[in-house]
């Protein structure tokens, strides 16, 4: 899926992997989807999830917060 | 499922005459082939797509589109034009059938004209009004058609058929290989990314990770502030990192105007280039036709003096055509001039004998005695001819007398004719006399005059059509580069010279911001960090992760999208390449490899590099567009899903050459599910078959599926000329 793949190029950065300890195993099935790995992934996904809803990045923005409890 | 044109038919289309059923082209999935000389229909072929897709037409003259509604008068046959007459109309149009899997559609385009006027190429000769487009759709499994009403459902039928973002890829004309895919404009490729990737949805994130973490920034600071009133040294990190950011705004901005200067200096070299090459191929034909015009004056010269020369050959005695026809007239004149003569003696004898009888009635000749006997007579007073005396003033030396003075010139003789014609038909018989004995050379030499005229005749017109074809060449050339008749070849050089020195100036200084800017983010970085670790600790965990997580996003997006487009342009080299190693099978140039580099400003070039990594440059004409043929081949075959639609190419061989027309056709299926090649290429119109051998081989090639050959009678007058198709496979 579409999705998943641009979730799973962003994060394969090297240092993004080891900075959020995601090895090349997590790293092929990590997906936009709920349980997220981890709070990095779980915004990057409401990013991609709500750009494709085109919802404007001042809402997308709201939604992030939320995923920290900071909204 | 892939697009499959099934049928193409045209009514009264440019040189296509007659109705749908009469000029009919049907096609099978795989490789079709057109083969037309010029003039037989390829160019107005590639025109049914052009009105098919975008309402226009290619006008050959100008090489420009127009719209069909503007044009639409040149468009109708001239045949079924001459054939309308004055307050009767005549419809032209295309109609073609193509299917998707289940569906079958056909789509019909055309127009009615009325003729108002006398001269039928005058636009103001015809009333047009442009016919609704009809479409009709049918299940397979249906046998019927039904038509379609809808007119954002025929839109997208006809979309269908080669979607717009493809149609670059798969609708050219020979020369568009060039302009198709250009790598020296970072847009073209980006182009080609962009239909290949799905780059722009990692643009629109890594502009809201951008706008995420600016927010976050602030609502960092907020809590920051909220719970610590002042910080020194906080206030001082906090506005040197407002001050890097602001510096690397700066320098990015400045680096965006480089690289903008970069892509504008290039594309300058690659025009100028483009112009100075197509300068010095104008400079080299100026030079020939100027050498074929010189020619041709000869030639010309030649023929008009043998034209005056053919008159003298009439009367000059070496050639005596004047008297051609006359042979029976010589034994005439001679049974005639000799009864005259006969008849003429004899009058004048009878005559000369009435009035003096002894002249006639003696026994010496004429003229006897001489004059000088008759005076040693006169002296001696005696006749030596009866022997007797002639005493001075007898009778006898009387007549000694009269003798010796006798009349002795014609002159004095008596007229015994009313006209005397004997100098007239003797001044004939002498001015004839040099044309008898060339009676039986006549005919030959007539031959040989007129073999000799015709062979002038051809020399000019070869020495004629070779500069026409020259000319044409010159006006092509000024068409494709858009110059002006008169453009300064030293203004295109010294342009040329301060494109490259922009180039490696702007190169330079993209080369000392990326530097500022590297040392700009390690600064940034740095300040970040020391930010972190003074700002105070009772901030809720979730702002300062919200914007860490923001931070490292912002890059890790961008790399992402670099990484995607630098994924995508290898995956094209990998392609490409397999490609054109199809297409140069045949050909003696191997072992090297089409290189894309990125340049400075992010474009990329496409080189063909040797095995030692050289480039190798000054390929032919033909290697070029080979080698942008296979980009294009790439870009398609790159596409994640297969390629559903045909590609429609008119002449691409042209300057391919030999070898690679024959890779191109055993590569081509791989990559187009259908293909229709117009090509003039194969046709030869001296061999029996009409076709070169490449073209008789391709015929019994079972990779071609159709295979139609059109003929236009070029001896027939404008108005008289059709397209004739006829099908051989």
């Amino acid at each position: 899926m579409e999705r998943n793949d641009i979730l799973r190029e962003i994060l394969s950065d090297p240092e993004i992997m080891d900075k959020y300890n995601i090895n090349e195993k997590e790293l092929t099935e990590l997906t936009t989807n709920p349980p997220y790995h981890s709070n990095i992934v779980e915004v990057l996904s409401t990013i991609i999830n709500e750009n494709d809803n085109h919802l404007s990045s001042s809402m997308i923005y709201k939604k992030v917060k939320k995923t920290h409890n900071i909204g | 499922m892939a697009s499959i044109i099934n049928s193409l038919s045209f009514k009264n289309f440019f040189n296509y005459y007659g109705d749908y059923d009469q000029t009919e082209y049907e096609f099978k999935e795989g490789v079709n082939i057109i083969v037309a000389d010029n003039g037989a229909g390829k160019s107005k072929f590639f025109n049914a797509f052009l009105w098919l897709f975008y309402d226009d037409v290619l006008d050959s003259d100008d090489k420009k589109r127009k719209a069909v509604k503007d044009f639409a008068v040149k468009i109708i046959s001239d045949k079924a034009k001459n054939e309308t007459e004055i307050g009767e109309s005549v419809e032209a149009g295309i109609k073609l059938e193509y299917s998707t899997g289940r569906y079958k559609f056909q789509i019909v385009k055309s127009f009615t004209a009325t003729r108002i006027g006398e001269k039928i190429s005058d636009n103001e000769s015809w009333q047009v009004i442009m016919n609704d487009i009809e479409i009709d759709k049918t299940d397979h499994i249906l046998p019927k058609y039904k038509p379609v009403y809808d007119a954002d459902e025929k839109h997208r039928i006809i979309n269908q058929l080669i979607l717009p973002t493809l149609r670059q890829y798969s609708f050219f004309q020979g020369e568009e290989v060039d302009k198709m895919i250009d790598f020296t404009k970072k847009s073209s490729i980006e182009d080609a990314v962009r239909t290949l990737t799905n780059i722009s949805k990692y643009e629109d994130i890594a502009k809201i990770v951008e706008d995420i973490e600016a927010r976050a920034y602030k609502d960092l600071n907020k809590q920051t502030k909220q719970k610590e009133s002042h910080n020194d040294r906080l206030e001082d990190a906090l506005k040197k990192r407002d001050e890097l950011k602001t510096s690397i705004g700066q320098e990015n901005e400045k680096l965006e105007i480089q690289k903008e200067s970069y892509t504008k200096a290039q594309e300058e070299y690659e025009l100028l280039d483009a112009k100075y090459a197509n300068a010095s191929k104008r400079k080299e034909l100026d030079e020939k036709i100027s050498s074929k015009n010189r020619t041709l004056k000869g030639a010309n010269e030649d023929y008009q003096k043998f034209l005056e020369g053919i008159n003298n050959r009439f009367f000059d005695g070496n050639f005596s055509w004047i008297s051609l026809g006359f042979e029976n007239v010589v034994e005439d004149f001679k049974n005639k001039i000799s009864s005259f003569r006969a008849a003429r003696y004899e009058k004048r004898t009878l005559l000369q004998v009435a009035e003096s009888p002894n002249d006639y009635f003696t026994i010496l000749p004429s003229n006897s005695p001489d004059a000088v006997t008759l005076q040693q007579m006169i002296e001696k007073e005696h006749c030596y001819v009866c022997g007797t005396d002639a005493p001075k003033g007898s009778e006898p030396y009387n007549h000694l007398l009269k003798l010796k003075n006798r009349p002795n010139d014609s002159s004095s003789k008596k007229e015994f004719v009313k006209n005397n014609l004997e100098d007239f038909f003797s001044g004939l018989q002498l001015n004839a006399s040099p044309f008898l004995n060339k009676f039986e050379s006549i005919p030959q030499s007539v031959l040989r005059t007129k073999e000799k005229e015709l062979e002038l005749k051809k020399r000019l017109d070869k020495l004629s059509s070779e500069l026409k074809a020259l000319k044409s060449q010159r006006k092509d050339l000024l068409v494709t580069s858009n110059q002006d008749e008169d453009s300064d070849p030293r203004e295109v050089i010294n342009q040329f010279k301060n494109a490259i020195k922009r180039m490696e100036s702007a190169s330079g200084r993209i080369e000392r911001l990326d530097n500022n800017l590297k040392d700009l983010k390690a600064q940034l970085s740095a300040t970040e960090k020391e930010i972190t670790s003074l700002r105070p600790k009772d901030i809720p965990e979730g702002y300062s992760l919200n914007y860490e997580i923001a931070q490292d996003l912002v890059d890790a997006t961008k790399k992402a999208k670099e990484r995607v487009f630098d994924k995508m342009v290898s995956l094209l080299e990998n392609h490409a390449n397999e490609h054109f190693q199809n297409l140069i099978k045949y050909n003696d140039i191997k072992g090297g490899v089409l290189n894309f580099d990125k340049s400075p400003s992010g474009g990329i070039s496409l080189d063909y590099i040797d095995e030692a990594g050289n480039e190798v440059s000054g390929a032919s004409e033909g290697f070029q567009r080979m080698k942008k043929f296979a980009v294009v081949m790439a870009i398609i075959s790159a596409n994640t899903s297969n390629y559903n639609y045909p590609l429609l190419a008119d002449a691409p061989l042209s300057a391919f050459g030999k070898a690679f027309n024959k890779g191109f056709f055993e590569a081509i299926p791989n990559v187009f599910p259908q293909s229709i090649i117009l090509v003039k290429d194969l046709y030869d119109k001296d061999s029996e078959s009409k076709l070169t051998d490449l073209g008789a081989k391709l015929v019994k090639d079972e990779n071609i599926q159709t295979f139609y050959l059109n003929e236009v009678d070029g001896e027939l007058a404008q108005i008289e000329r059709t397209t004739k198709i006829e099908r051989r496979k």
